[in-house]
């Protein structure tokens, strides 16, 4: 037997389990979601048909009326259970129609992999590379599993996130919470087997097509890991230490709070003295009104709505980024939020891009001939750049200055070249300029030490050494030049 | 794959701020599978120990044999399939293609793979290099790793009766009986007779002595052993191009098909042959690859035709020596030798003429054309002459 016969099962399993998890969840968030006890079998009863029936019986030519007819042998039941009363029966009838609609696409999507044809074309047996396109869809940036895994994480999120709300609102105690755990477990469980089968299943496939020559214990052995696997990782979220990040949610928007809020002292309070009774007069004490913040308030509220600007559409980019990977080729389909979301996202990819085509353009602009190498500086993108680090004030005085005493000196046609050194560059600067050797000297001095003693020149040391190179600087401009270098 | 990495490090960050088990379950199980298990899968993969049963196997054609290899897991990490892929050379690939064995390997096990063989031709072949892919279990990562391990794999030429080469089965090389008898054969039994004063102890017969209850001594032939050689000449320039391969391939066959005549009949046989060693031999110490030049001394035994079938399974024509070169530098290994075989395409007048030489000295000559005949006078000479030409045909055909 196939994996694909145990995998609507598993899909079945996953989806009511989890879409019940994330129901109840709600139904502590709103009281009346309140789902009914005997609306479990349901769900779970509707989502195994319907992956069943998708994953070996349903076609592109199974008329719609069969189609309603299947539906309506789960919704019509949970009609009559709710009492023929319509308020009753919406909230039920939805989460069985999302569990049948979602297990539906578990069971597709199992079709859809059984077309070996358009996933490897053409292609001869032996020539197949199941090793590898085992792991690829078609693009090669996706996962193969890509839909299960969207899928899976996709409830993982909105159930984290439902969880999240529904422990911090303190709503979950006793014994509620370990059938919520237990329930959290079984669809993480599941589903998890469901990803490990179906890509037993792609995998079977392929062998197939590639006429591998697979033991006939696989299937069994695979199962009897995966579940290995899966009581490793059931032990691992159960038991791993959790909450121990100094920065949470809680610290951030206090330091934010903290950082924006206006001080404002309150007078002290005059302590009551023992045996007397309550005083009105500190009451009529007049509370000091906050005082006018005016520009500086301005700016702080301003610096206020800009971060908060700031924190959101890197939320809202954060988000589209999700939106894209889930969703990949059909962008186009999006409405409201997450449309906003994705076109933030492509607006920051663009602007970064565009950006960073900008700072590549002007290294690039640097005409080759201008451009003047300096010996010893690190090639373009080449790794770190430590001097920029060290010396943040050297790039734009003393190395900043020799690039302008090269490329003006190169004008002249006195060109530094790569393989000189600033040294041997200066010592021709000297014997070409006339009565220039002491600044010459005391610039080229004052630049190997900014650059190569491993310190920082001090302010008065750098004052010189700037000054020395803008005299040097100058004599360069108004000399006449020499042709022969 | 590097969105799903991402997506990751978003919920390990969203799980920092928010806090709650929740929310760390999720950032856990995403670190888990796209960091921590592809980087396990690759590490645990490196530790798998490959191991081939053997690391020399030999062959005559048309043998079947399956190569076995054990996979073993040391470490503790389940691998969720396993797909080994060995490289066999087609001429030894049973059937369409190679197999590729799939199979699971969980912590700790070990597992036996076997691909089977099917000997086609003579040749030296090389398995390996072997490929192994090792998967997980939710597709996420493959990894691939080549352990060095190779076999070597020696199919023998074909060796078949004289009278399939169109030669007569009673060729007369080998031991000869002595006309003067003065050395026993004590590997030569010839019958017992019943003691004589004088006979030595070790020569009685104990169980033909129990038997006729009186003392029965082993009487042994008189021979003198006459070594022979074979030359083979796989000089590519000496062969027709329309028929290069059948007729090489013919030579070598006679070659091969004549030593194990001479050695099964307990006589000794050397070879020398123009030509090189196929890359994959096992190296030898008395034996180079690439000198164009291959000699072995003439000895007995089942060894010495192991030996023997073994090289000429991977001689392989050369171009830049003749067989008259191989003739002059293996003077060393023919002057003892009282038979000469020579395997060539064709009796030339040449060879004829250096034939002529080796029996003035007193050697027999045996020429073994596998390609044509010239001198037919000297297919037609008496059997015991010293100079013979044969016109080997393979299949029993008598050429014209």
């Amino acid at each position: 037997m196939t994996a694909k016969g145990y995998l609507p099962a598993l899909a079945g399993v996953f989806t009511a389990s989890a879409l019940y998890l994330c129901a109840q969840y709600l139904s502590l968030l709103f009281a009346p979601l309140t789902l009914p006890s005997w609306l479990w079998p349901f769900v779970l009863a509707s989502a195994l048909e319907s992956a069943y029936y998708a994953a070996y019986f349903l076609g592109p030519r199974t008329p719609f009326t069969v189609r309603l007819l299947e539906l309506a042998l789960w919704l019509v039941p949970i009609f009559l259970l709710a009492g023929r009363e319509l308020s009753v029966f919406l909230w039920p009838a939805l989460l069985t129609l999302v569990s049948w609609l979602v297990a539906r696409g578990w069971g597709m999507q199992l079709v859809r992999m059984e077309k070996v044809a358009d996933v490897l074309g053409d292609q001869a047996a032996s020539t197949v590379s199941w090793e590898y396109e085992s792991l690829t869809s078609r693009s090669q940036d996706d996962l193969a599993l890509g839909f299960f895994w969207r899928r899976l994480l996709g409830f993982g999120a909105v159930v984290v996130t439902l969880a999240t709300l529904v422990y911090r609102s303190g709503l979950v105690e006793g014994s509620l919470s370990v059938l919520l755990k237990l329930q959290a477990t079984v669809a993480g469980a599941s589903g998890l087997a469901l990803l490990g089968g179906a890509y037993l299943f792609r995998l079977q496939i392929l062998w197939s097509y590639a006429k591998a020559v697979v033991d006939p214990g696989l299937t069994r052995a695979w199962f009897r890991n995966l579940a290995l696997i899966l009581l490793f990782v059931v032990a691992l979220v159960h038991l791993a230490p959790v909450n121990y990040s100094p920065i949470t949610a809680e610290t951030v928007a206090g330091l934010a709070a903290r950082l924006f809020q206006p001080k404002i002292e309150l007078p002290q309070l005059e302590e009551p003295v023992p045996g007397e009774g309550p005083s009105l007069s500190w009451a009529e004490q007049a509370v000091p009104e906050p005082e006018d913040l005016g520009i500086m308030g301005l700016a702080l509220a301003i610096a206020a709505f800009l971060l908060l600007v700031l924190f959101v559409t890197v939320l809202l980019a954060a988000f589209g980024f999700i939106v894209i990977q889930l969703t990949k080729g059909e962008l186009e389909r999006l409405r409201g939020l997450p449309k906003l979301a994705v076109e933030i996202y492509a607006a920051l990819r663009r602007a970064a891009a565009k950006v960073l085509a900008a700072l590549r353009g002007l290294k690039i602009s640097l005409p080759l001939g201008k451009r003047v190498k300096l010996p010893g500086m690190r090639p373009p993108g080449g790794g770190e750049q430590p001097s920029r680090r060290r010396f943040p004030s050297l790039d734009k005085g003393v190395r900043a200055l020799l690039r302008r005493i090269a490329r003006q000196a190169g004008k002249k046609g006195l060109r530094f070249r790569a393989s000189q050194t600033p040294r041997e560059f200066g010592q021709l600067l000297q014997g070409k300029l006339e009565h220039s050797e002491e600044l010459v000297e005391q610039f080229f001095q004052g630049y190997h030490l900014a650059r190569y003693s491993g310190h920082q020149l001090s302010g008065a040391q750098e004052e010189e050494v700037v000054a020395a190179g803008t005299e040097l600087l100058q004599r360069i401009q108004t000399w006449e030049g020499d042709s022969k270098s | 794959m590097f969105a799903w990495k991402v997506f990751a490090l978003i919920s390990v960050c969203a799980a920092l701020l928010w806090q709650g088990r929740p929310a760390y379950a999720l950032a856990y199980l995403l670190l888990l599978f796209f960091f921590a298990a592809p980087l396990v899968l690759e590490k645990s993969g490196q530790r798998l120990v490959v191991e081939r049963g053997s690391k020399e196997r030999f062959l005559f054609p048309g043998d079947e044999a399956l190569v076995s290899l054990e996979v073993r897991n040391p470490t503790l990490f389940p691998f969720a399939w396993v797909s080994v892929q060995d490289s066999i050379p087609s001429n030894l690939v049973k059937g369409a293609r190679a197999i590729r064995p799939v199979f699971t390997l969980g912590p700790r096990q070990t597992r036996e793979v076997t691909f089977p063989l099917l000997a086609r031709e003579r040749g030296v072949y090389r398995l390996g290099p072997l490929r192994l892919f090792v998967g997980d279990f939710f597709g996420i990562s493959t990894c691939q790793f080549q352990p060095a391990e190779g076999e070597t794999v020696v199919v023998y030429p074909q060796i078949l009766p004289l009278p399939e080469l169109a030669l007569p089965s009673r060729l007369p090389f080998g031991s000869l009986k002595a006309l003067e008898r003065i050395n026993p054969d004590p590997t030569r039994l010839a019958g017992v007779r019943p003691y004589q004063a004088g006979d030595p102890l070790r020569t009685i017969h104990w169980p033909a002595t129990a038997r006729t209850q009186g003392l029965q001594v082993k009487q042994f032939e008189h021979t003198v052993t006459v070594n022979c050689m074979i030359l083979l000449d796989l000089f590519e320039g000496d062969y027709e191009v329309s028929r290069f391969f059948v007729a090489t391939e013919r030579a070598v066959t006679t070659a091969a098909s004549l030593a194990a005549h001479i050695i099964k009949q307990g006589e000794a046989c050397g070879l020398a042959a123009n030509a090189v060693l196929s890359e994959y031999w096992p190296e030898r110490t008395d034996l180079s690859h690439d000198t164009g030049l291959i000699q072995m001394r003439a000895r007995q035994g089942t060894q010495q035709l192991s030996a023997l079938l073994s090289v000429l399974a991977g001689v392989q024509p050369q171009g830049h020596k003749d067989f008259l070169s191989l003739l002059g530098e293996s003077r060393e290994y023919v002057d003892g030798v009282s038979i000469l075989l020579w395997v060539v395409p064709v009796d030339t007048p040449e060879l004829v003429a250096a034939a002529g030489r080796f029996v003035q000295q007193g050697q027999k000559v045996l020429i073994f054309a596998v390609e044509k005949v010239i001198h037919h006078s000297l297919v037609a000479v008496p059997p015991n002459s010293s100079l013979q030409v044969f016109a080997v045909s393979q299949g029993g055909e008598l050429q014209p």
